[in-house]
């Protein structure tokens, strides 16, 4: 049951608040004046058609992609693929800290310890195998960050713009 | 799972000795709080959660929330009661025995009292808000009339404008309406749980107006999003009653039998065609229509007013009683779906419950007292606001002496920045014989005083909380308060032994108190102890639609287009009984001449997700969101015609002073405007204000539109 | 590594027949770019062999592997390919993923045991020898990524260390001249001596240690080691140059085929589409060559994958410092440069449109940079012409990136939201 669920960001939900990113910190002791760095980042990305300005906010974190650029690039294989949780975790011993995977990940997600290991996201495994949401997940007041199938999530949310676009469509009627 | 998994990943249960602990988060006070999940081991916060069980937050946090484990353990903590040794603000201190500060402060305001009278001392409560009941009864008991709040800048305007056109405020019944108008609130920043009750809503199909010159994710969310130049609101206002009346979609019934001054306010509206509005506001003329119809024609319609952005001008008042009167206009007064009245219980949310919390607060009538402070610069607030002084007046008093001086400021959570310029009002210090202030850090305002006192955070002690959806917690202390500090009460408590010993209220202590407070509603401190994460009420009181229909709490005793209170004051600038639209004193409209030097409008304070005031600027995990250096947000393109770039370091100007702070562009801003945070200790933009550069209903600080200049230090770029 | 992938992905794409591999040595397969990583002791010897001993991976994909077989000679028309042993196989489906050697200048040697290449398992276990002996002088030839490294483990080692190129830079293929001055600098930090635009003519022992001859007069140096990492060449001996087209490598199309229909090249010995410049060129990169391997062997399988091609790039972390090379620094007309708090950055441009970067201490934008860099490039090589419209002296970094967005939205602002310790904030 657990082997389908991903961390999904709702981009038209997500107000960038910025709860995730600190709570994910909170959860896993993470303190930047130590060199650390929180598991997600917020984007505030700001669209302008000549007409007016769209503003979305995004939390991005570790995708834990199927076909995963970072690890491909790894070349000691410590990044790994955990087959119960589906998480893509990191070998701390294998870990060599060449940064390759910081080249290779479109989000820009890997960070790196005080002894050069990569950091990133683990799915908050413990919390998810005793029942809780991760970290991030639970703290989003807007439904922005979701722990579900990402196939389940992606048709919620094409009904849910369906129906929005169909009701825009007849407010302007 | 091992027990070393479940530890490493914060797991509670018997196994890892981590309990859930039922709290509740303070750091910011938007009157309806979040309730917290704590876990702590041996003794130590370890992770916050939002609890699920909570009606308002249900499991969720904002980022400051989040951040409560590095709030309460952060080293900047007080430590110690600590009194000054050196000079005023050379920042040395020694500590003292709680006893020994107590008595210093005790004696001090005694023989103020002796001396000049209980007057002379001042009350003053910033953040957090729950002991303010106690605070307030502290300063009656004692004799002064001077108990005054940060409501000075924040909230109590806005309730004066309902309260001038209404009688008694009405929230909007987000439940039920079929139209919101959110007048300058973006909760999506400021109260999550707002913001997600908005989001429910609007799912079920509610249409939604947002009156914002920010771009914000409520405003993303509007059907309608109306963006006037600061400042401007009544303009605005006046347009879409001119739209309302003009094309005849407003409540002729509830207009002819429950207003008074229909007829002036008809005729003063015309002349505010959607076309003079675009003129005066910048909204399109069609955006106005569009809207004033949406409004008046959606079914039930409410305002959602904010606490500060529009009180926060020096024609605040007048144009938040135009932006009511719409409500007024539409028949959307008191009733389901409207601006719906619900008596208020506790700190000043209507929790469904009764309380005898104001018959606590006024042990004695103010009548026995001196005038409060503001007294004669602002007699609608001695009429209309909640009993308090005014506390923007304080540094006129303490500079003049008229007309009583002043000897003894006892401040919890006070800030000096809050107050328009500055670092004058700082100075006007040297009047007081004693200073003091109670916080949880050492504040520069705690570096000014004389003697400091420790409270703790939300999380070592318990407080009373009643929320609107009928919800009542007496939350329990997850830890015990870290090194001395103690709560705000216990102070007040023990404050009280020195200052009013007789009092029959505070001999029986704070429980006895609660007991006291909470009678009417039937509620028992033992049974809120046992339910400490929170439990809705068994028999929450539902008051009925249109109770102005006996009589509204006015002057008239009808609603107000023309107000009653106003009209003894004589029809002065500012004062006028209809809702006269005048643009702020320091805009291109009323100072031409100012705004050639200084082109920008000046907004400060319009908030930012992770940041409220300047109580969580020194925590990492906040400044990991946004840079702890002080930036000003502007608009793009008007950093391209300065040849501004992101980062670059600015200084922003007016005649009363410059800050320099970095650059930020962004669409979030609307083209002349210059957003700037408040609060920054190395870049205050409150002194970049005049002392007196206030509404004259109010006495609120024109904080959201001056005139400034901004420049790019170093010159142009290459 | 390119081979592994392509057997995976002829038996995923449904290829049922058999699949022989040569081998030159008896090793399993390796990653050549652990080889500083284990003389260093921070991994294993195990670790330099990511699929283990490899049988069980061939295993699993039914390959018969054929260990010290290397190819001699490939013809292309016979269908057939001759090993070292003088057998003679034939296919219905080739792929050339023979790798690289070391490229050796052309120096009159009188040594070889004090001289080092570091490529192969054997260079490895020299190297680690070597290390562990703390040789006192030590001169690197190739201030290339693997020259940056070996710099740094014989530093940590305790010798003093020259580093040496032809070039007249450190990193000359992939950094701007401007960044590799500021790399140089801190190298210098750290007592390293630099001699560039010079050539090694001569090695020879001698009672003082290792002579090292330079060209154009300079005085020679003494050394115990002489590393030399001037580079890689393809290992294409056995290819009949006048039958299948190659250049530095074999040229293949966006499905790794060669010239010669059911002839496939991946991984350091293809030379595909460099997305930077357009043109072909070897861009030896592991996730490239284990990309190329993969479509290789889908489509030797019958499938109809394509491989848009890499940027090259490089990432490089070494004395504390982070170098990040992304396309070709010298086939640049423009560059914008921006240094804050000691980190540099650098865009380059050709005809008004971004074509790589160099960061230094900046690789928590690097991946995302890269990624949007390599989409646009592969979308459309238009898309990233909007840059040059970018206002400022320094157009913010994520702003470049949020502008060459395929959504074909013109973006404004792309920031995020602080996380000062690793980001320039914008």
């Amino acid at each position: 049951m657990i082997m389908t669920r991903a961390i999904m960001t709702d981009m038209g939900r997500c107000v960038g608040c910025g709860a995730c990113a600190v709570a994910c910190m909170d959860q896993n002791d993470v303190f930047p004046e130590k060199g650390g760095t929180s598991c997600r980042r917020i984007y505030q990305m700001e669209y302008a058609d000549g007409h007016g300005a769209v503003i979305q906010y995004l939390s991005a974190g570790c995708q834990h992609c199927d076909d995963s650029p970072c690890l491909i690039a790894c070349p000691t294989g410590a990044i790994y693929r955990d087959e119960g949780s589906r998480a893509n975790l990191v070998d701390r011993n294998r870990c060599i800290g060449c940064h390759s995977c910081a080249l290779a990940c479109p989000f820009g997600v890997p960070r790196y310890d005080a002894d050069d290991k990569m950091l990133k996201c683990n799915l908050c495994t413990g919390r998810v195998e005793a029942g809780m949401k991760p970290a991030c997940v639970r703290a989003c007041a807007f439904g922005a960050l979701n722990f579900d199938d990402p196939n389940k999530f992606q048709d919620d949310k094409e009904s849910r713009y369906a129906n929005g676009l169909a009701g825009a469509f007849a407010k302007t009627r | 799972m091992s027990r070393i998994t479940r530890l490493a990943a914060k797991i509670p249960g018997p196994d890892t000795g981590i309990e859930v602990k039922k709290s509740l988060c303070t750091i910011c006070d938007p009157l309806t709080q979040c309730g917290l999940d704590v876990y702590v081991a041996d003794g130590r916060i370890i992770k916050i959660e939002g609890s699920e069980e909570h009606p308002f937050n249900k499991g969720a946090l904002c980022a400051k929330g989040a951040a409560n484990r590095q709030y309460v353990y952060h080293e900047n903590r007080i430590k110690t009661p600590l009194r000054r040794v050196g000079p005023r603000g050379s920042d040395t201190f020694e500590p003292i025995s709680w006893d020994e500060a107590l008595d210093v402060i005790g004696e001090g305001c005694v023989s103020a009292k002796s001396e000049y009278g209980s007057e002379s001392v001042i009350f003053f409560s910033g953040y957090t808000k729950y002991f303010r009941p106690y605070l307030r009864r502290l300063a009656r008991s004692f004799g002064s009339p001077n108990y005054c709040t940060e409501s000075s800048t924040c909230f109590m305007a806005m309730a004066m404008a309902q309260k001038l056109v209404f009688g008694a405020p009405g929230g909007p019944d987000m439940a039920n309406t079929d139209c919101l108008m959110v007048w300058s609130s973006n909760p999506y920043h400021t109260a999550h749980g707002r913001g997600a009750a908005i989001d429910r809503a609007l799912s079920r199909g509610m249409k939604m107006i947002v009156v914002d010159p920010r771009q914000t994710p409520t405003t993303s969310r509007a059907d309608i999003h109306l963006r006037p130049r600061p400042g401007t609101d009544g303009a605005l206002a006046l347009s879409m009653a001119n739209v309302i009346i003009g094309e005849n979609i407003y409540d002729a019934d509830f207009v002819s039998n429950y207003t008074y001054g229909f007829e002036e306010y008809r005729e003063y509206a015309s002349t505010f065609t959607p076309e003079r509005g675009e003129d005066l506001t910048g909204v399109p003329a069609a955006g106005i229509r569009a809207a004033a119809r949406m409004f008046a024609t959606a079914g039930r319609a409410c305002v959602m007013p904010s606490a500060s952005p529009v009180v926060h001008h020096t024609n605040g008042v007048q144009n938040y009683r135009a932006v009511f009167m719409l409500a007024a206009l539409t028949g959307n007064y008191d009733v389901k779906g409207g601006n719906f009245v619900e008596p208020p219980s506790y700190l000043y949310v209507s929790g469904k419950m009764k309380t005898q919390e104001e018959e606590f607060e006024n042990p004695k009538p103010l009548s026995e007292m001196a005038a409060r402070i503001g007294n004669d610069r602002l007699p609608v607030w001695m009429e209309v606001a909640n009993g308090e002084a005014q506390a923007m007046l304080i540094p006129e008093q303490l500079r003049t002496g008229k007309p009583y001086p002043l000897k003894c400021l006892i401040g919890f959570g006070m800030n000096y920045r809050m107050w328009p310029d500055s670092e004058g009002f700082l100075k006007s210090w040297q009047n007081l014989d004693l200073i003091v202030n109670t916080d949880i850090f050492m504040t520069d305002t705690c570096r000014q005083s004389d003697i400091v006192l420790p409270a703790c955070t939300s999380l070592e002690r318990s407080e009373l909380r009643c929320h609107a959806m009928g919800y009542v917690q007496l939350s329990s202390a997850a830890i015990e308060p870290l090194y001395e500090s103690r709560s705000d009460v216990d102070i007040v408590f023990d404050l009280a032994k020195r200052l009013c010993p007789d009092d029959p209220l505070f001999k029986q202590g704070y429980r006895a108190c609660v007991d006291w407070i909470l009678s009417p509603s039937g509620l028992t401190v033992d049974e809120l102890e046992r339910n400490p994460g929170g439990m809705f009420l068994k028999n929450p009181i539902m008051p009925p639609e249109r109770k102005y229909k006996n009589g509204a709490r006015t002057p008239s005793g009808k609603i107000e287009f023309k107000s009653k209170i106003l009209e003894k004051y004589g029809e002065r600038p500012g004062f006028e009984s209809l809702p006269v639209y005048t643009p702020p004193k320091y805009s291109p409209e009323a100072a031409p001449e100012m705004a050639k030097e200084y082109p920008f409008i000046l907004n400060t304070g319009s908030r930012l997700p992770m940041f409220i005031h300047s109580r969580v600027n020194h925590l990492s995990w906040i400044h990991s969101l946004r840079s702890n250096h002080p930036a000003a947000d502007i608009n793009p393109e008007d950093a391209k015609s300065l040849n501004i770039a992101q980062n670059d370091d600015l200084r922003i100007s007016t005649p009363f002073g410059s800050i320099e702070v970095k650059a930020n562009p962004t669409e979030m801003v609307m083209k002349g405007v210059v957003h700037m945070f408040h609060g920054w200790g190395s870049a205050d933009v409150n002194q970049l204000f005049e002392w007196d550069y206030l509404d004259p209903i109010s006495g609120f600080p024109g904080y959201k539109s001056s005139l400034c200049k901004i420049e790019r230090i170093g010159g142009a770029r290459r | 590594m390119a081979a592994v992938e392509a057997c995976r992905g002829l038996r995923e794409s449904g290829f049922c027949g058999e699949i022989d591999i040569l081998a030159p040595d008896d090793l399993p397969t390796y990653n050549p770019m652990l080889v500083t990583y284990y003389a260093a002791g921070l991994i294993d010897y195990s670790a330099m062999f990511p699929y283990g001993d490899s049988n069980e991976v061939f295993s699993r994909y039914g390959v018969r592997l054929h260990k010290r077989s290397p190819a001699v000679k490939l013809s292309a028309a016979g269908r057939a390919v001759t090993t070292s042993n003088g057998e003679t196989m034939r296919f219905d489906k080739c792929l050339i993923a023979s790798g690289a050697s070391p490229l050796i200048p052309p120096i009159e040697r009188m040594s070889t045991s004090r001289i080092l290449t570091i490529r192969t398992v054997d260079d490895a276990m020299r190297l680690k020898s070597a290390l562990e002996k703390k040789p006192q002088r030590v001169v690197v030839v190739g201030a290339s990524m693997v020259g940056a490294k070996l710099t740094e483990l014989f530093l940590r080692a305790g010798s003093d260390v020259v580093l040496a190129d032809r070039a007249d830079r450190i990193f000359p293929l992939s950094a701007h001249p401007d960044c590799s001055r500021i790399i140089e600098e801190r190298l210098l930090g750290t007592g390293v001596k630099l001699r560039f635009s010079t050539e090694i003519s001569r090695a020879a022992d001698t009672p003082e240690g290792l002579e090292i001859c330079f060209k154009n007069d300079l005085e020679p140096l003494y050394a115990d080691i002489l590393l030399m990492c001037a580079g890689v060449r393809a290992n294409i001996g056995f290819v009949d140059r006048d039958e299948i087209e190659t250049r530095q490598g074999v040229l293949v199309d966006c499905r790794m085929e060669s010239s010669v229909p059911g002839i496939y090249a991946a991984g350091d010995t293809a030379q595909g589409t460099d997305l930077s410049s357009g043109a072909k060129q070897i861009v030896g990169i592991l996730s490239n060559a284990r990309r190329q391997g993969y479509a290789a062997g889908c489509n030797m399988a019958g499938a109809n994958i394509e491989y848009a091609g890499e940027l090259p790039h490089n990432i490089v972390h070494f004395l504390g410092m982070n170098f990040v090379g992304i396309g070709d620094p010298n086939c640049c007309d423009r560059c914008e440069s921006m240094e804050e708090g000691g980190r540099f950055a650098q865009i380059f441009y050709r005809d008004g449109k971004i074509c790589g970067a160099n960061m230094l201490d900046f690789f928590s934008e690097a991946g995302t940079f890269k990624n949007a860099l390599r989409k646009s490039k592969i979308l459309s090589n238009d898309r990233s012409g909007h840059v040059s419209q970018a206002w400022g002296n320094w157009p913010d970094w994520q702003n470049i990136l949020a502008r060459m967005d395929p959504r074909g939205f013109m973006v404004l602002r792309l920031r995020s939201l602080g996380q000062q310790s690793n980001h320039i904030s914008f």
